[in-house]
């Protein structure tokens, strides 16, 4: 549903503007966030707020970001087609390898029954799509109480 | 053999209940058929000809009696009364009734097993050599670092939508019985300076565009092939093709970017992930769980061998020849269970035929089978005392042609019979072939050829790898058949890995016997002593054999 979000595995009013451009000088603060070119845009401006939100998109370079992420509040990454995984290698790399930690939210095609692996890729905000009902799809995160990798096994 | 742990069971498990709720949503018209369609591919589900297939994950390849229970039940109470064997060691069932398929897993994870990742853009089933644990000429049984890469794989949040399917193959012996050249990743057992470890191959594969792996590391210790693999698959995930799904395999990113650059993408990632080495107090705890199949009684190496029989019955006699085959400890063999049988769809299995080789696995072979990658099976641990009434029982069953490695031992998709996808019919083409070659004298005379057929392009029936390969296409509404040779999926040094060559155009089905005749007699012709199919075609070229194809 439209005004609800997934955050921490509890259903809470959406808190995050995600702007597709910055065109008519919006104002930004560190809950909002633009597309990855103009965050590098807006980078360099004095008056650019000290955080921001980055949409990544599934071809962005995510390792290129690792030397501007004290200037990321959160990063969304957008599945436009939720058959399309590279945005849980991003979620992977960011968590493990940059340690980022703030919200990592995932927007567009985000159904109930790839919550969990999104979870578990370092995904903990959903902006889930609109056929969807958060409140139901609560139950992907404790169906598994055990899981093979990081941790109980190597890697 | 690997036993689950409690770990393993809730897991099994939940993945169970998960699907039950998810097939119940689809039902209820809660779940549209596209967010639908990964999920039940990710749980062996197909939807074919027939109605839904499931295709059931054989870890390695190895079942126990129970298990092979399990499938007699599943195709006795769900299906129409058989199996079909593939060539990645699995078992499909055809005729699945959606609300009854979480019942069905349910029935699996008891014996432990399931259908995750048997399908779907993700890593499938790994497969190993069928004589892995047995074989005498093994450096090191693959299982164990298969068993491994299954907990590590199964349900990898990462790596549950990579650009297309991703298919593993181990072989622990320089013979290679697993086609290791022709899948995603090709691991191989090697010694370096009297250490064991592994080399990894890279980007083989069959389907529309037939490639050959690359190696990419000569040598990795057991500790680091898991670490390894993660590097490949996120170098993948996040550079393979998703623009085009018959470009999307990682057989066409390594050939654009050359394997040189293709390593050198894998090593940076793996610079990261080396410090994550597997642990090597479990792997020895797996290694010990498979090695307890092959706790053999000594006093067999003093079973008297059967020579009455097999100088009274020359069946008995040539079965021994073709079907038998060395085992590491001295009185035992490895015996197939030919699923080959003259006018049998191959691969095939009745429920009668399943429930007679578990007790026959009981009885004579540790309760163990392997599936193979010529879709047959294997009794891995027969006792040289035990062959003659393994035969007598095998022969009851119709499964033990002397066929075993001959053309007619043809590997072969379902085809047009079942499948949405075929060009052409596969199955009643090989039906054919297995009667015109049912003569057992002139098959032991033809000797080694594998003879392998694909009903379309995506290569199921791995034609491209055959000695004979035979492709279905169709022209103007008519099943047509092309025929090459010379392909091999790899065998080691002295008989490398190779893509088939086309002698000609396609004929209609009722001339490939007649097409496969003439490069028999060729064969013939042209062979020297000892020589078999494929070393022939070798020497003298394939150009030798096109005239035949006009003749």
């Amino acid at each position: 549903m439209d005004n609800r979000m997934i955050f921490d595995q509890a259903v809470v009013p959406r808190r995050y503007t995600l702007l597709e451009s910055v065109d008519e000088e919006p104002v930004l603060t560190s809950e909002t966030a633009i597309p990855l070119a103009d965050f590098y845009e807006l980078l360099g401006r004095e008056d650019a707020p000290s955080t921001l939100g980055v949409i990544l998109d599934s071809d962005a370079d995510v390792t290129g970001l690792q030397a501007h992420l004290d200037r990321v509040s959160f990063v969304a990454l957008r599945f436009a087609r939720f058959a399309d995984g590279r945005g849980y290698s991003h979620a992977r790399l960011l968590r493990t390898r940059y340690g980022f930690r703030g919200t990592i939210l995932a927007f567009g095609d985000v159904l109930r029954d790839q919550l969990l692996l999104l979870h578990r890729s370092g995904v903990n905000a959903f902006y889930m799509r609109e056929d969807q009902d958060e409140v139901a799809a609560l139950e992907a995160f404790s169906r598994f109480e055990d899981q093979y990798q990081f941790g109980q096994y190597p890697t | 053999m690997y036993k689950y742990n409690d770990i393993d069971k809730r897991i099994v498990h939940a993945r169970v209940e998960e699907f039950r709720d998810q097939v119940r949503r689809r039902l209820a018209g809660e779940l549209a058929e596209e967010d639908f369609l990964p999920l039940r591919l990710q749980n062996g589900l197909y939807n074919q000809r027939h109605g839904y297939m499931l295709r059931v994950g054989v870890p390695y390849g190895l079942l126990s009696s129970d298990q092979m229970r399990t499938f007699a039940l599943i195709a006795e109470r769900y299906d129409r009364g058989f199996g079909h064997f593939t060539t990645r060691q699995n078992i499909q069932f055809n005729y699945m009734q959606l609300e009854e398929v979480p019942d069905i897993l349910g029935h699996l994870a008891e014996v432990e097993m399931h259908a995750i990742q048997t399908s779907g853009n993700c890593v499938r089933n790994v497969t190993c050599d069928p004589h892995a644990g047995v074989a005498p000429d093994e450096l090191a049984d693959p299982r164990p670092l298969a068993e491994m890469l299954r907990q590590y794989k199964e349900l990898h949040p990462e790596f549950a939508f990579l650009p297309r399917k991703f298919k593993i193959a181990i072989t622990g012996a320089p013979e290679d019985r697993a086609a290791t050249f022709f899948h995603d990743i090709g691991v191989q057992a090697v010694e370096h300076d009297g250490a064991m470890g592994w080399r990894i191959l890279v980007g083989g594969g069959i389907g529309r565009t037939p490639r050959i792996a690359a190696e990419i590391r000569d040598f990795l210790p057991t500790e680091d092939v898991v670490s390894y693999v993660e590097a490949i698959l996120r170098v993948y995930n996040l550079h393979g093709r998703r623009d085009n799904k018959y470009k999307a395999r990682i057989k066409i990113l390594v050939g654009a970017l050359g394997i040189d650059a293709f390593r050198e993408q894998v090593d940076a990632e793996w610079e990261h992930l080396k410090h994550q080495k597997l642990d090597m107090e479990r792997y020895g705890e797996i290694v010990r769980m498979f090695a307890e199949d092959v706790s053999h009684p000594a006093e067999a190496a003093d079973d008297a061998p059967p020579t009455a029989r097999q100088q009274a019955d020359p069946d008995f006699a040539r079965w021994l020849r073709t079907n038998v085959q060395e085992h590491k400890q001295p009185g035992h063999h490895i015996v197939y269970i030919s699923l080959k049988a003259p006018g049998q769809p191959p691969g095939d299995a009745t429920t009668e035929q399943l429930l007679v080789i578990a007790s026959l696995m009981d009885r004579y072979s540790q309760g163990r089978a392997t599936a193979t990658y010529n879709q047959n099976l294997t009794l891995p641990h027969v006792r040289t005392g035990d062959l003659e009434a393994l035969y007598d029982a095998l022969v009851s069953q119709n499964l033990a042609t002397a066929n075993i490695n001959t053309i007619a031992d043809s590997i072969c998709c379902p085809g047009l019979d079942f499948c949405n996808l075929a060009s052409a019919h596969s199955i009643p083409v090989a039906q054919q072939i297995t009667e015109r070659f049912s003569d057992l004298e002139e098959l032991e005379d033809i000797g080694k050829l594998h003879l392998n057929m694909s009903g379309c392009v995506n290569a199921c029936g791995h034609h491209h790898t055959g000695h004979i390969g035979i492709l279905g296409v169709d022209k103007a509404g008519v099943g047509h058949y092309q025929i090459a040779i010379g392909g091999n999926p790899g065998s080691g040094a002295d008989s490398p890995a190779a893509v088939g060559d086309i002698i000609g155009p396609a004929v209609p089905a009722g001339e490939v016997v007649g097409v496969l005749d003439n490069l028999i007699d060729r064969y013939k012709a042209n062979r020297e002593q000892g020589e078999n199919f494929l070393e022939t075609v070798r020497r003298v070229g394939v150009d030798a054999f096109r005239e035949s194809h006009d003749g």
